[in-house]
């Protein structure tokens, strides 16, 4: 738990002294931004604005900028010599993990804290269906971790950050837009069991239209552990190479 | 560091790589068959998934028997059996977890509205399907391609299946595959309705199917859907047919099949009767008659006829009765008609000879009469004239004007009535003849005149709609505009009961549309959304990278 | 302390470390010394926790490297051949991480006082990728002993660098090895020479000479060298020396020649040769056996 918390403890630091997590955070800001306007003009007097606007839109943004704001953590490690160090010290493979997980995810949670400037202007004008958002944004939050998560997994694999956050990116594509594969399929059960396989599975008849579920808690927290638990594999596996 | 001795640089597969894949796919098979045995018991699939296992787990064990062995007894076996393993135990850890998890149905609804929440109102529609013998079954048609749509459906239909205690079941159809099944819905699915409701008979179809039109309520329409399933063959409404009137079995576009139609997919049973008939073998209009309907005719009501209709009154029956302009000598509801006596006598109501003429009128001629003022205050006219909704006006073709009573015996009351710059055209020669009319001081009636009134007698029960027009319950006319099929469906409806009885309240939602945001805070949002807060962040990002660059 | 007992390391089929043996005490600092690929790296890698051996007995300040890997970690400062850094933390961060993570009582004051003892207290706010290669070193070893482990395992801690720096990091070693026990590789003899009071020579993953260069010598199969140079005509000479008994051989070099022996009588005969002859002799000395040659014919044979 302590290494935990000082790998945590730098690991945050970095993503607040990085420029690259700065111009991240503003791809964040101005793409959710822009869509909020949007549908803003294009509701007043009309409709009420949609409660999961933002964490919807996320939810495909996260696809790239997850790996994005993983790639480096321990790919950049393992081309500096620093994970030898690492290895060597006193610590847990797990802690060394965790820790970096931990810090992106709560990079992660500031960047979606910001996004409810949204909500906030949104009570000013109307009667928004806070309820409603709310349960979005448990969603994305535990949605996005996951994506993280993924992103993790294949920064361990490999010590290239851009090859790190290609295949991350393409995973979560995967994972996303499987049930486009579903849409070939002859079945419609089987399109319903690859639906259920998908990160949008869990999102879209849940998350996005004000249900929060136990199962689709139980897949987001599965995918970070069994990532998680991987990317530690992974780590320890270079003691062995 | 470590240069590879020559012999170790072939591309031979080793032992160890086998007998780990093989430890791969049998872990990997033996949840899969786990899963596979809960959820289908013992099928081809588990068969399959028995298989692989065995396989799989005889390679490892085959390959790697030293492993084997210390899985055995509790030795360490090589690091990356163990990764393997520990990594498969885990996703069955996590797979079980869901499994079990899905099963307990654990559901919270966040929406402020509790649009997951079934209202007081359905949930007592739900208890009196539950009460019922008869299955009832949600179908609902979804392709491989609309599987996201089916998973958001499914959240309601859900609803019903518990509320109900399985009384109400959905069943998902896909109609690529089993296009048997979907055949006799073809024409609803091409119109984009893919959701039906119906009881289940013992062949597995459905009967008294009704379509349900999955709009953003979706609890609103489904449960409307449920109560007039539940309502469906209670309401018999007669249609007469031996005055010459309209036929509700034509299609042409002088029929009334549309009206047939429409009464059927509201679960109204539809029969016809003849007055002729009844009355040369003195019988009474059936007791299950909840109204009936007289659509243009064109003669005169025989006296017998009068009786029967008399009695059907008396007993509190409901009469639909749409009156025409025809040039004749044997006009129903004429000036002296006895039926134009015996109606102005009980219920005040009478048909004029006179036809009106609407200057004011926007229809393609004067004498196309629209709903200049309708009377909304009443089951009849509450749907009328919505403000938006042209759609929702009623058209009359060469209307009658009706006289109404203002010292009636019974309640009566106008719903429908022309400008004030009407009048009733007397002349109806050189009306049909010439197709010319004009305002005669002395001899026509000056407006405004009343087209669709109605009356109801406390004591008896009994009701009465009267329309000065027959035309727009034809075919050609009833759906242009939408208002002409509303004004009928909902006569009967508060003629039968029906509406009474099917009428789901759709409950308010707090969360109102946008209200009106000034250009100007628009552009202030705008500005601390896209320039502010964004900005900050790239300067921020910017100046750090600056002040790298300088040390 | 380390201990190193039949350590054996195989990567799939390749053996990288063949029952290897050897130890360290505290005061002292050993060389390891080879070749690349000799396993160098390797044992040291065992040694830090990095990797666990194949089979063996390795204890790092009594403790077993594999049963108590966390313990054995704790006492031991480790610099890799690379230097591993992060280029955006500043020097006193990085330190002060590497304190934190080894459990370092008193952190802060820890860290200051390895950067006062390497001269970094100046540039302590400055990013680590402002540093010269020089001064990287230098951070290496500084966060290696931030902790004050018992043991330090250095892995070429002068290659890169440039000749004064070298020197300057020499010293710090040096200076570090009051009851602390050094272990640092190295491909540079010259420098193993300076430093080291032992030498591990290793090749293919095995020890082939252990022990103080003066036991290493008299391992040698006892060989002697002398540099004679005479005034006289040279193929001459060469005739003469090369019938000396307990030649072993003659080479020329420069004005003189190399004579290689079985022992020291050589000298007698040597001077009894030029008596004889009356020859002019011009220089006579003996050639230190170097750790070069100890090495080359270690590595060789």
């Amino acid at each position: 738990m302590r290494a935990t918390w000082l790998v945590f403890r730098r690991e945050l630091g970095q993503y607040f002294t990085s420029p690259l997590a700065y111009l991240i955070a503003a791809g964040f800001l101005l793409l959710t931004g822009v869509t909020f306007n949007n549908d803003l003009a294009f509701s007043i007097g009309y409709r009420p604005v949609e409660p999961a606007l933002i964490p919807n839109q996320l939810a495909t943004v996260m696809i790239l900028f997850a790996p994005l704001l993983t790639m480096r953590l321990l790919a950049e490690e393992q081309r500096e010599g620093t994970l030898e160090l690492l290895l060597t010290s006193p610590i847990t493979d797990t802690a060394i993990v965790l820790g970096k997980f931990l810090s992106a995810w709560t990079y992660y949670s500031i960047l979606l804290a910001l996004t409810l400037i949204y909500q906030i202007i949104l009570v000013q004008i109307a009667f928004p269906d806070l309820g409603h958002t709310a349960g979005a944004y448990i969603g994305i939050w535990l949605y996005g971790g996951a994506a993280l998560a993924v992103g993790i997994l294949f920064s361990a694999l490999t010590e290239n950050q851009i090859l790190s956050a290609f295949l991350a990116t393409t995973t979560l594509l995967l994972l996303y837009f499987g049930d486009g594969l579903g849409q070939i399929v002859a079945s419609a059960e089987l399109a319903q069991i690859i639906f259920n396989l998908t990160l949008r599975g869990h999102f879209i008849p849940s998350f996005a239209i004000g249900l929060v579920r136990g199962e689709d808690i139980v897949y987001f927290a599965g995918i970070i552990t069994l990532c998680l638990f991987i990317a530690i594999q992974i780590v320890n596996s270079r003691r062995w190479r | 560091m470590n240069a590879p001795q020559p012999e170790q640089r072939s591309i031979r597969i080793t032992r160890g790589q086998i007998g780990q894949t093989g430890l791969l796919i049998g872990g990997t098979s033996m949840i899969g068959l786990v899963l596979a045995l809960l959820w289908q018991g013992v099928s081809t699939l588990t068969i399959t998934l028995l298989a692989t296992t065995i396989t799989g787990l005889a390679t490892w064990a085959l390959a790697l028997p030293r492993e084997f062995r210390s899985l055995l007894t509790g030795r360490q076996a090589r690091q990356s059996t163990l990764a393997i393993l520990s990594t498969l135990i885990l996703l069955a850890i996590v797979v079980a977890t869901y499994v079990i998890v899905l099963r307990a149905n654990i559901i919270a609804d966040m929406t402020v509205d509790e649009r997951f929440t079934l209202s007081e109102q359905s949930q007592s529609i739900l208890r009196a399907a539950a009460l019922s013998n008869r299955e009832i079954e949600i179908r609902a048609f979804y392709t491989p391609q609309n599987i996201d749509q089916r998973e958001i459906d499914d959240q309601y239909f859900q609803l019903y299946e518990a509320g109900s205690d399985g009384r109400v079941r959905i069943r998902y159809v896909d109609p690529q595959a089993e296009p048997g099944l979907a055949a006799p819905y073809t024409d609803a699915l091409a119109q984009g309705i893919y959701v039906f409701m119906g009881y289940v008979n013992d062949d597995g179809n459905l009967t008294s199917v009704l379509p349900v039109a999955m709009s953003g309520r979706q609890e609103e329409d489904i449960s409307q859907a449920l109560a007039i399933l539940l309502a469906s063959g209670q309401f018999t409404v007669y249609f007469e047919r031996s005055l010459e009137t309209l036929d509700p079995l034509n299609t042409q576009q002088q029929g009334m099949s549309t009206i047939r139609r429409l009464m059927e997919q509201n679960g109204i049973i539809v029969q016809p009767l003849e007055l002729a008939v009844l009355a040369t073998s003195n019988e009474q209009i059936p007791r299950n008659a909840a109204a009936l309907v007289i659509a243009r005719p064109r003669r005169q009501l025989e006296t017998a006829e009068i009786a029967i209709l008399a009695n059907y009154l008396q007993r509190g029956g409901a009469l639909f009765i749409a009156g025409d302009a025809f040039l004749s000598d044997d006009l129903f509801m004429g000036n002296d008609s006895a039926f134009n006596e015996f109606m102005w006598e009980n219920y005040g109501l009478r048909l004029t000879e006179a036809i009106i003429v609407d200057p004011a009128s926007s229809g393609e001629t004067q004498l196309d009469i629209l709903s200049a003022q309708v009377f909304t205050n009443n089951a009849i006219g509450a749907n009328l004239n919505l403000p938006e909704q042209p759609d929702t006006g009623v058209v009359f073709h060469i209307a009658r004007a009706i006289e109404v009573d203002d010292t009636p015996p019974v309640q009566n009351g106008r719903v429908i009535m022309s400008s004030p710059s009407a009048w009733g055209e007397r002349n109806w020669t050189r009306l049909f003849q010439q197709n010319d009319y004009s305002f005669e001081e002395d001899i026509d009636v000056a407006g405004p005149l009343t087209s669709l009134a109605w009356a109801f007698d406390e004591d008896t029960g009994a009701k009465i709609v009267l329309v000065g027009d027959g035309e727009f319950l034809t075919n050609g006319r009833v759906q242009s505009p939408q208002g002409n099929s509303i004004v009928f469906m909902d006569s009967i409806g508060w003629m039968t009961g029906f509406t009474e009885e099917v009428r789901f309240e759709p409950r308010g939602f707090t969360t109102t549309p946008l209200l009106f945001v000034g250009g100007q805070q628009l552009d202030v949002i705008a500005f601390i959304t896209l320039i502010l807060m964004p900005g900050t962040m790239l300067v921020i990002s910017t100046g750090i990278w600056l002040r790298r660059m300088r040390t | 302390m380390i201990e190193v007992k039949n350590l054996v390391k195989r990567y799939g089929g390749f053996i990288a470390v063949n029952h290897i043996s050897f130890d360290a005490h505290p005061g002292e600092i050993v060389g390891l010394l080879g070749p690349n690929g000799a396993g160098k790296t390797t044992t040291m890698r065992i040694l830090t926790g990095y990797m666990p051996p194949t089979s063996g007995e390795v204890k790092v300040a009594g403790f077993d490297v594999l049963n108590d890997s966390m313990a054995a970690r704790q006492r031991v400062g480790y610099l890799p051949e690379r230097v591993p850094l992060y280029p955006d933390m500043s020097v006193e961060a990085y330190v002060l991480y590497w304190a934190r993570l080894r459990r370092t009582p008193n952190a802060r004051q820890r860290t200051q006082q390895v950067l006062e003892q390497f001269n970094l207290l100046d540039r302590r706010k400055k990013l680590v990728r402002s540093l010269s290669k020089g001064l990287r070193q230098r951070l290496g070893l500084a966060q290696a002993i931030v902790h004050d482990p018992p043991v330090l395992i250095l892995d070429e801690p002068t290659i890169g660098i440039d000749p004064k720096q070298v020197v300057e990091v020499r010293e710090v070693i040096r200076n570090l090895k009051t009851q602390r026990t050094i272990l640092f590789s190295s491909h540079i003899l010259s420098e193993v020479e300076q430093l080291c009071d032992r030498v591990v020579i290793l090749d293919k993953g095995r020890v082939v000479g252990a022990g103080t260069r003066e036991i290493l010598s008299q391992q040698l199969q006892a060989e002697v060298k002398f540099y004679v140079a005479v005034n006289a005509d040279v193929e001459h000479v060469h005739q003469l020396l090369l019938e000396l008994p307990g030649v072993i051989n003659v080479s020329s070099e420069g004005p003189g020649f190399v004579i290689t022996a079985a022992d020291e009588t050589i000298r007698q005969h040597i001077m009894s040769a030029i008596t004889i002859n009356q020859l002019d002799l011009l220089e006579l000395r003996p050639i230190d056996t170097r750790l070069e040659d100890i090495f080359m014919q270690r590595v060789e044979s």
